[in-house]
């Protein structure tokens, strides 16, 4: 890249001399080009989205690091209770060394999982993790490396990235790292899934590959190559699991492996991963589909932790013939015509607002609002979807076009009419779809408009691109009781906005109430928001002494729907105060980005660190360390001499080269700009006939 | 009097547009001459290099292509299906794979046991490992003259982060390359490996 630099410096002097005037000119134009060079080469560092794999790495006393070790066998355990999955890892490595090492052990998770739990084995001992404010855990961690003892640190370092850090391990020891996390279940229409990670380096198979395609891997047994990458090396994993879905289950299935099934009773099976019989080339995934309902099935698991005791109410919607049970509803489209929508924004806004339009049913009512610097609406309030308003509305939206600024309060406080009560609205859910891509900066009052004029309401927001103010979002959500959509990439806008049309379109319960009879009851979400056919509903409680029933009343289908649920505490289910203090951080923490520096921030990040350190979460404020209190290393000035007899694992580690060269791209850009010149010099030419 | 000044105008402007297109004209030449510089520098390198590898054959012992290099020749890559003929330099930096495929220095010694690991340039020297086949032969010579007979068993895509492990045990080869072949850009994020095993070997 620099002699071409060079080379552009040299030319521009000597034109510079040529003619004075034009330097100016030629100047700008070189830093143009030479900035898209530049430009084109950087973009190349690009994103590498994928996971790393589970690796432990060893870094030496003498300053070598990275080496990798060898993996011995791992067990698994997953426990399933409802929406959320248990998993308990234990995974054995060796030091094949003879030296003292620190060991880094970093591994992928589920996006939206989190360790609460550390354990490591180091010959017969056992160092237990405990949760510390994260700079205390460090510092504990870093005393105990220094003073010889084993220790170590779990950190979170990206969302689903974490590390640990196992200081002091013997030359030729064994070592067991034993990591308890949460994750959500996956749901995909009626069927549930669990995936465990196993085939860890990601394999990517060329697509139009000229060689013989049978020869580019994948089903490929690995054996027959002769060089493996890491993690695909024959480690020997077993699993175990149990699942108790809360409904009755039609099949239990594993997608890849060999499993052998029990079946407890219709709605608990337990599988189990033979070590032998797998070959570690797939994720391990287990589905399962529930039998098909007429009524909504509610579920209750509990357990108590730490004198407390937790719930986790579970509604799952009937299946049978969704049609029959769906709720008529009045519909309200917000739509932000602001002009920073302008363009592929608002134009995937309007096809999805078009797709929505033709899904309505006859007994449906509507209405759309535009919103900029003014608001208006289509109809005066809600109309029939009969075929003349319809063709009215999809006129109104194709008609829509972008400008102006992002006055949001004024959309909102149409939408939200306070009880909106009329002659035809009895028996209705009432639901406002916003959307916009602005960003919002007079939250309070918008929050003082929805909470006054919501009504019997649902509030569902849509952000569209990052500006986005997405803490107001997801609480204004909540206080409306409906959900929000982040959308990220604009080409994903009319997927994901039809992706909610769908979901919301058959509601089955409304106005769900938990009645409680307990001291000190905590619901979270405290609105609980309503079942639709689409997903189940998972609520978390917790509460000093939960009674034996409680009871569950909702409106369906213009009704009082009641049903009372038996807890039973003889089988108590791990992870639930998890999953209860999961949901109280996360909505604390989008509060606490609401608020700018000041008191109330900070009495916030208190009360997410006490939940954290209550129920051993690691957060953005809290790690998870683990420190044996004897020192192991012998205390001798091992460190700084020690000489290393044997330190090479069986297999060596390569790191790849860089194997691509510009020329292609010199070459190509060099005729483009030879191109330009000949038109360039042309034009000069012409003009100088044509005087 | 505003004729003259019309005149004047376009005359500038003339030679503005001119001196513009002289302009794009260096800037290409630069440009193209980078890239020629990439090719002759593979081309020319190679025959250097092979004319170093002879060298070393007769002398068996490491001969540098040029006073000034920091590399020489390690062995040779044949691959008779292809037509391809290779000499292999000695380091996989940068300027190493400007002349020719390089050796993984902490990799195998070619001939030796382990694994052999030999990157390349896409656009250049290694070009035709997306013509290679599952079966062909790929022969190896060190500067001992011992030749070592690989057979390819398989090609993979895989992210340019990723770790190679090896089993010490078994005599195998690795030939990696930049991937897609056709991509213009002078870096990859993927890279595009071809796994052979030792067959036989021979003196």
């Amino acid at each position: 890249m620099i002699p071409i630099f060079r080379y552009l410096a040299v030319s521009l002097c000597l034109l510079c001399r040529l003619s004075r005037r034009n330097c100016l000119l030629l100047s700008l134009l070189v830093l143009a080009v030479s900035g898209n060079v530049s430009a084109g080469v950087d973009g190349e560092a690009g994103n590498k989205g994928w996971l790393g794999s589970a690796v432990l790495a060893l870094n030496f006393n003498d300053g070598r690091a990275g080496v990798i070790a060898p993996q011995l066998s791992s067990r698994v355990d997953i426990h399933i209770t409802g929406p959320i999955a248990r998993v308990r890892v234990a995974q054995t490595f060796n030091n094949p060394s003879d030296a003292w090492v620190e060991a880094i052990y970093t591994f992928p998770l589920p996006p939206d999982s989190a360790v609460d739990h550390l354990q490591i084995r180091v010959g017969e001992r056992i160092i237990e993790g405990e949760i510390q404010e994260r700079v205390a855990a460090q510092q504990l961690y870093q005393e105990a490396r220094q003073a010889g003892q084993q220790a170590a640190l779990v950190e979170q370092h990206r969302a689903n990235i974490f590390s640990t850090h196992v200081a002091n391990v013997p030359p030729r020891a064994e070592l067991t790292v034993v990591l308890e996390y949460q994750q959500q279940v996956i749901r995909r229409g009626s069927r549930f899934s669990l995936h465990y990670p196993m085939s860890i380096t990601p394999r990517y198979t060329p697509s139009q590959s000229p060689a013989d395609t049978d020869a580019v891997t994948s089903d490929k047994p690995v054996t027959q190559l002769a060089t493996v990458l890491v993690g695909e090396n024959n480690n020997a994993t077993e699993i175990w699991l149990d699942l108790q879905a809360g409904f009755e289950l039609d099949e239990v299935t594993s997608r890849y492996h060999p499993v052998s099934k029990i079946r407890i009773d219709d709605a608990h099976w337990q599988l189990r991963l033979d070590p032998q019989t797998h070959n570690a080339n797939a994720d391990f995934v287990v589905e399962w589909q529930g039998r098909e309902l007429a009524v909504p099935q509610a579920h209750i698991f509990s357990q108590s932790y730490a004198g407390q005791e937790y719930a986790l109410l579970q509604i799952m919607p009937p299946q049978v013939a969704l049609e029959q049970f769906r709720q008529a509803r009045d519909i309200v489209y917000v739509i932000d015509t602001s002009g920073s929508m302008g363009g592929e924004s608002l134009r995937q806004a309007k096809r999805a607002l078009l797709w929505a339009l033709a899904r309505l049913d006859e007994s449906d009512r509507f209405n759309i609002i535009e919103f900029n610097s003014e608001a208006w609406s289509l109809f005066d309030s809600e109309r029939q979807a009969s075929a003349k308003n319809i063709v009215r509305a999809r006129h109104f939206v194709q008609n829509l076009e972008a400008r102006g600024g992002t006055e949001m309060r004024k959309a909102l406080g149409m939408a939200l009419c306070g009880p909106c009560l009329d002659n035809h609205s009895a028996g209705r859910l009432r639901q406002v779809l916003f959307l916009t891509d602005g960003a919002i900066s007079n939250e309070e009052q918008l929050f003082t408009v929805i909470n006054s004029k919501l009504g019997n309401s649902r509030l569902f927001t849509v952000g569209i691109g990052s500006a986005p103010n997405r803490y107001f979002m997801r609480k204004a959500a909540k206080m409306g009781r409906g959900s929000f959509v982040h959308i990220g990439k604009i080409t994903e806008a009319e997927k994901k906005i039809t992706q909610l049309f769908e979901r919301i379109d058959v509601p089955i319960m409304s106005d769900i109430e938990l009645q409680i009879r307990a001291d000190n009851v905590d619901i979270s979400p405290a609105l609980i928001p309503d079942l639709y056919g689409s997903e189940p509903l998972v609520v978390a409680i917790r509460a000093d002494d939960l009674p034996e029933q409680f009871i569950l009343r909702g409106w369906r289908q213009g009704r009082l729907w009641q049903q009372v649920l038996a807890l039973s505490t003889a089988e108590e289910r791990g992870g639930i105060h998890v999953a209860w203090a999961r949901k109280k951080i996360g909505s604390l923490l989008d509060e606490r980005a609401l608020l700018g520096a000041g008191q109330a921030r900070r009495v916030l990040r208190d009360k997410v660190l006490e939940i954290a350190l209550q129920h051993l979460l690691v957060t953005p404020f809290t790690s998870l360390v683990a420190v044996d209190k004897m020192p192991q290393r012998p205390q001798v000035a091992e460190l700084e001499n020690a000489v290393i007899k044997n330190n090479t694992p069986k297999g060596r580690q390569f790191s790849l080269a860089r194997t691509a060269t510009g020329m292609s791209y010199f070459i190509w850009l060099g005729s483009g700009l030879l191109l330009l010149a000949l038109c360039v010099y042309w034009l000069s030419g012409r003009g100088s006939q044509s005087s | 009097m505003k004729e003259n000044q019309q005149t004047v105008l376009r005359g500038c402007w003339r030679a503005c547009l001119k001196h513009l297109a002289l302009a794009l004209v260096l800037i290409a030449v630069g440009l193209w001459s980078q890239g020629a510089y990439i090719f002759l520098k593979a081309e020319l390198g190679q025959y250097l290099i092979g004319r170093a590898w002879q060298q070393s054959l007769q002398s068996t012992e490491p001969n540098k292509p040029w006073w000034w290099g920091d590399t020489w020749p390690l062995a040779q890559l044949r691959v008779p299906s292809q037509g391809i003929t290779l000499t292999v330099l000695a380091g996989d930096s940068g300027q190493a794979l400007a002349f020719g495929p390089g050796h993984t220095t902490t990799s195998a010694q070619p001939g030796g046991e382990g694994l052999v690991l030999i990157s390349g340039h896409r656009d250049t020297h290694f070009r035709f490992l997306q013509y290679l086949q599952e079966g062909q032969h790929i022969i190896l010579q060190n500067w001992e003259r011992q030749h070592t007979v690989y057979r390819v068993s398989g090609m993979q895509v895989v992210s340019e982060d990723v770790l190679i492990e090896t089993n010490n045990n078994i005599r195998s080869l690795m030939l990696v390359t930049c991937w897609p072949f056709d991509s213009s850009e002078p870096s990859s994020e993927h890279r595009f490996i071809v796994h052979a095993q030792a067959i036989a070997s021979q003196f």
